[in-house]
């Protein structure tokens, strides 16, 4: 059945048609290239200078990849061979790749982890079975040629990877060793995060776009020509900014085998037209990255460019394109002015860039591909303010919501920095965008940020403005200046809940933590948590720095340093704190919405009703509630967070405050505070996978919250208003990130009063200093889903022509009914 | 006597129940008992079971809870049957509790004057940035006036705006002091046929065109008449035109149309109720649209919801 929707619309052109359809098409590959030439290269250089060595392997390697143009593409440039293609950096990790190689157990979080099924991945499936692909890391198919030099790379980085490096390192010097193992165990811990550890920040385009690497790398000269050996510090510098003019020049030879590669299809090409087109781009990559783009086709191009030479240096995840509208905008308008370019040949360049976008992928171990969904968490954010603190959407802005609107994939994720300065034209076509469905623009409060980014660096005020972006999904970072390995994984706070109920031993797996009595009333439950909280925190973050200090002489990133500043004027790579922000490591955590909840079943049925002893509480727990319906009624009953009540919100208030100040407690390995963070991201479902019952009515292995402040589905059952007044009630400014999910039936943001009801909602939400929130429109999948799990969708409410109900509640023929008007936007 | 209201539901961000962010307040009892209504729990002026059978599993849990022995297991399906005359007395309400499906609630409650504003103020902020505020619909609730009245009187402090959704059926003197006050009423008009009028909703509409006329007379311009467009009552040019021509005649130049749908259905089953209209008919889209033009051409703006 065909949906409509109130605001749904197809690719611009022909040929975003195909380019997408085409990525819709294709499976997801493995491709060695790479780490092949990379290590070939690695064997050559030891006994070089770290940064060089590091260098090397990656200039290597990038001039040495086979340049990729298809069919229709207006730019150039492809991560690998495929369309879809992923790059194994055994650099990185490698053992998760021998062990996918002997098939071996994953690791033992995997038994939890669901990952994906449909679309290419089944595809990849069907032709593994029968051609000379072969199968690999659940989802992924790979060339007989591939997997022996994968192999080759993976068995020659034993011992040498970032991660047995630091393996090396924490395993034998951290007393607190055990500790870490057993919270991968006992899944207190996301698993090792070493396979994918980058990301999470935005080089600095407005410098590269502005100056060319040309320019760049005559600073560098510069540098090296003004700078005298005195010590060992200014010798690393000149090593350092060695390295880099070796990748600038790298990636312009790169963008040169695009150029030789495109010049070479246009002479056998035999439409004219198609030929002319790679002519141009066999111009334009001979001209960027070196040179500064002479219009908006150039500066798309380099954009590409240095974007991708970025994500093929480095195994990202939420390595992100920052205020794309903001630093593109000079040439599309000098364009525009000279009547060089239309909005609608704009369009279909930014239709093209985000399928683009869309067909990078990556290969990490099982657990964290489950815990990613396979996302890359490219955000680009629009909107904000201009340095002056003026509004920053412009007209490039809403072409590309537009592009988003009409090319429906899933990255870049959008997002726009909010102020109430913003155009109502910019606002309701990102209204607009959220209408159909994809789940973006998230919003983001820029005051709020600013007032944490006030805190934490003490930027003057116009920079912050100018250059606030966002690292990943929801975390703020400062384009073009922050230090990006940010995080070790996630802490799940429903273990650490369970340690705290029971002494401090893992009910699910019997492994014992660290000894606690065990608690027989609501403070002794509350000091236990709090003690159990710090050490799983101070541990996680002492073991990281010890992970970091491998990815310093292993990983650093050169060619992304140079593009970072202040790297480059310092004299100092991203791992030696060369960038202007290195506060920006943050400890991320979630599933706090479920224990807050809990203490407030506690503290209201053990402590003021006496209705239940705390060892009755856990024994309840221990059985799955089963026999316990009573209680369980109870406990739903209890005040839960979300309902503006502050019985409950003073909970979260004070875990929320404590949570921040034991993170921000250690410093990170670059000698500044960590950032405390929460996000879900994935990780509730595997979390409360591992994570028996809890007293707030969860049951065992059912899932944890899915937001920071969103409520738990269900327990939220005074309107969405009351939620968000919970929601209000937390200093938002002490963390780098938020998410507050909110759901709607699309009759509820109708037409135009709809669409401004909505940003009312937002812009009143972020007056009490609210920072983030996003909005998911219901579809008819959705209420299918809703059908078959009602408990997730209590609160959804659907209004029809003066009729009122919880979606829920009602007949299979009226949901039915209710589904097929959802599809017909009636 | 502590003022207080029974209502059978508060809605944040409703969309049809006047401009900006509105909190609708329903309040339970209806002196008319239209057919088609899609919100029967807000008709009878007392709180009622309701058995969500879509979330029962049979269990009988309730069978063995309740004291009164009111529940029955239905023969054929083994769905619980409840005698609404004991259950609309019960105190305990055990039925609810041992529930493990939450399929069972009580629709209505009572509400306090401070209850409700310790609810709707903090949502000021939100009223404020988007024109809204508070809407009282149902149900009927000018049945409970005086409530309306108080709360007013409080909320004006603070400058809530507020706004009313009525059936039409109330004594005029009951209301006096509370529709100069309010933003704006939606008033229902079903049919001007009275023959027809006491035959679908039980009662004749002469006290409903005469309040319809009072109230036009001072407060034209905040009323807007809602017309449920429902098969084989009202669904031919010749009910909607004169309808149309009344409030020309009135100086009220705003109609918006509610095509009938028979979404209610399951809520008058879980009731214990039957449902009277036949929930195949529906109106043509098309034939909205004739409507609506017909309305318009007589210079009245006209929209569907
Ligand atoms: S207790 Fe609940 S689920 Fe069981 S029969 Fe009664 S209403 Fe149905
Ligand atoms: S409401 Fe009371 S009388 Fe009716 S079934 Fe439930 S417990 Fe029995």
């Amino acid at each position: 059945m065909q949906k409509t929707r109130e605001i749904k619309s197809i690719p611009s052109t022909d040929r975003v048609k195909l380019i997408r359809d085409r990525y819709l098409s294709e499976p997801l590959f493995i491709d060695s290239e790479y780490i092949k030439y990379y290590t070939e290269a690695h064997a050559k250089t030891d006994g070089f200078n770290v940064f060089e060595r590091r260098a090397e392997c990656h200039s290597f390697a990038l001039e040495n990849l086979t340049p990729f143009i298809r069919e229709g593409e207006l730019f150039a440039g492809s991560k690998t061979r495929y369309v879809r293609g992923a790059i194994p950096y055994c650099n990185y990790a490698s053992r998760y790749i021998l062990r996918e190689f002997k098939n071996e157990e994953a690791e033992a979080q995997d038994a939890v982890t669901d990952i994906g099924e449909g679309g290419g991945i089944a595809k990849a499936k069907q032709i593994a079975e029968k051609s000379d692909f072969e199968f690999f890391c659940k989802k992924y198919l790979i060339s007989k040629e591939d997997k022996q030099a994968l192999k080759d790379s993976a068995e020659y980085f034993l011992g040498k990877s970032m991660q047995d490096v630091g393996d090396s390192l924490w395993r034998n010097i951290f007393e607190q060793a055990e500790y870490i193992d057993k919270g991968w165990q006992a899944g207190l811990y996301t698993a090792p995060h070493d396979p994918a550890p980058e990301g999470r920040y935005v080089l600095d385009f407005e410098t590269a776009l502005t100056q060319g690497f040309n320019g760049i790398i005559a600073r560098l000269k510069d540098k090296i020509k003004n700078t005298e050996v005195t010590d060992f510090k200014s010798a690393e510098k000149i090593y350092f900014w060695r390295a880099g003019i070796r990748t600038l020049e790298a990636t312009i030879k790169w963008a040169g085998n695009y150029a030789a590669k495109a010049e070479e299809m246009a002479k056998t090409e035999k439409d004219v037209k198609r030929k002319k087109e790679l002519l141009e781009i066999a111009k334009r990559c001979k001209y960027v990255p070196a040179n500064t783009p002479r219009n908006f086709r150039d500066a798309v191009q380099m954009f590409w460019f240095i974007y991708l030479a970025g994500h093929i240096e480095g195994a990202h995840l939420g390595y992100s394109p920052g205020r794309f509208d903001r630093y593109m905008y000079p040439f599309f308008k000098m364009d525009k002015d000279a009547g060089t370019i239309t909005d609608g040949e704009a369009l279909e360049l930014l239709e093209i860039l985000r399928v683009k976008m869309t067909e990078i992928e990556y290969v990490a171990s099982f657990s964290w591909a489950g815990l990613g969904s396979g996302n890359l968490f490219q955000n680009m954010i629009l909107g904000g303010l201009d340095e002056k603190g003026h509004r920053g959407d412009n007209a490039l802005s809403l072409l590309v919501l537009q592009s988003a609107i009409n090319c429906q994939t899933t990255q870049p994720t959008l997002s726009v920095w909010y102020d109430d300065s913003l155009s109502e034209e910019f606002l309701l076509k990102a209204i607009d965008c959220v209408k159909t469905g994809c789940g973006f623009p998230a919003w983001f409060n820029m005051k709020v940020y600013i007032q944490h980014e006030l805190q934490k660096s003490n930027l003057p005020v116009p920079l912050i403005r100018k250059y606030a972006a966002m690292g990943g999904c929801t975390e703020p970072t400062m384009e073009g200046m922050s230090y990006g390995v940010v995080q070790a994984g996630f802490i799940n706070h429903g273990k650490i809940f369970e340690l705290a109920m029971n002494g401090g031993k893992d009910p699910r797996t019997g492994i014992q933590f660290d000894e606690t009595p065990v608690p027989q009333n609501y403070n002794e439950l509350y000091e236990a948590y709090k003690f159990h909280m710090r050490n799983s925190i101070r541990n996680w973050q002492r073991y990281w720095n010890m992970v970091m200090s491998a990815h310093r002489q292993t990983c650093n990133l050169i060619f992304s340093s140079v593009l970072v500043r202040d790297c480059i004027e310092r004299g100092l790579s991203l791992d030696d704190g060369g960038a202007v922000c290195n506060g920006t490591p943050t400890t991320l955590s979630s599933g706090m919405v479920n224990i807050v909840n809990s203490l407030s079943v506690v503290k209201k049925l053990v402590e003021e009703e006496k209705f239940i002893s705390m060892d009755e509480l856990r024994t309840a727990m221990n059985k799955n509630w089963e026999g316990y319906e009573k209680l369980r009624s109870k406990a739903i009953a209890a005040p839960k967070w979300g309902n503006n009540d502050d019985f409950a919100d003073s909970i979260y208030e004070d875990l929320f405050d404590t949570y921040c100040g034991y993170v921000s407690g250690q410093k990170n390995y670059l000698g500044e505070p960590y950032d405390p963070s929460m996000l879900a991201i994935s990780t509730h479902a595997p979390f409360g996978k591992v994570c028996g019952a809890t007293p707030d009515g969860r049951y065992a292995t059912e899932t944890l919250c899915d937001g920071v402040t969103s409520p738990f589905p269900g327990t939220d059952t005074h309107g969405p208003l009351a939620v968000l007044h919970s929601a209000g009630k937390i200093d938002h400014s002490r963390i780098r990130g938020g998410l507050h999910n909110m759901k709607f039936h699309p009759s509820t943001l109708r037409g135009i009063q709809g669409s401004k009801k909505l940003l009312s909602l937002i812009k009143t939400y972020f007056d009490t200093l609210g920072f983030q929130i996003q909005f998911n429109v219901v579809d008819s999948e959705m209420l299918r889903d809703a059908q078959q799990h009602p408990e997730n969708y209590r609160d959804l409410i659907v209004r029809v022509a003066g009729f009122s109900a919880f979606f829920v509640e009602l007949g299979k023929t009226i949901q039915d009914e209710i589904i097929r008007r959802t599809e017909h936007d009636i | 006597m502590q003022t207080q209201a029974l209502i059978f539901d508060i809605q944040d961000l409703s969309v049809q129940d006047g401009p900006g962010i509105r909190t609708t307040v329903f309040m339970k009892g209806c002196p008319l008992k239209c057919r088609w209504c899609s919100n029967p729990e807000g008709q009878l002026p007392y709180p009622e079971l309701m058995h969500l059978n879509v979330l029962c599993n049979r269990t009988h849990n309730c069978i063995l809870a309740c004291p009164n022995k009111a529940v029955k297991s239905d023969d054929e399906y083994g769905a619980p049957v409840f005698d609404r005359s004991i259950c609309r007395n019960c105190e305990t309400l055990d039925c609810i509790e041992s529930c493990p499906t939450f399929a069972l609630k009580v629709s209505g409650k009572y509400i306090t004057l401070e209850e409700l504003i310790k609810k709707v103020k903090p949502n000021m902020p939100y009223y404020k940035n988007s024109g809204g505020g508070v809407t009282f619909s149902g149900g009927e609730p000018f049945l409970q006036a005086e409530f309306i009245r108080k709360f007013m009187d409080e909320t004006s402090r603070f400058g809530l705006s507020v706004g009313v959704e009525t059936c039409g059926m109330f004594d005029m003197d009951d209301v006096s002091g509370i529709t100069e006050k309010l933003d704006f009423i939606y008033f229902d008009l079903k049919c001007m046929d009275d023959e027809i009028h006491r035959e679908v909703t039980g009662s004749s509409n002469k006290i409903i065109l005469s309040n319809l006329k009072h109230l036009a007379e001072k407060f034209s311009s905040k009323i807007i008449i809602s017309v449920p467009v429902v098969p084989g009552v009202n669904d031919f040019a010749e009910q909607i035109k004169p309808i149309a021509e009344y409030c020309r005649k009135l100086g009220i130049y705003k109609i918006r149309l509610l095509p009938y749908h028979s979404m209610g259905e399951g809520k008058y089953y879980d009731l214990g109720r039957e449902y009277k209209m036949d929930k195949n008919l529906s109106v043509p889209v098309k034939q909205l649209a004739v409507f609506k033009n017909l309305i318009e051409s007589s210079g009245i703006t006209c929209w569907l919801e």
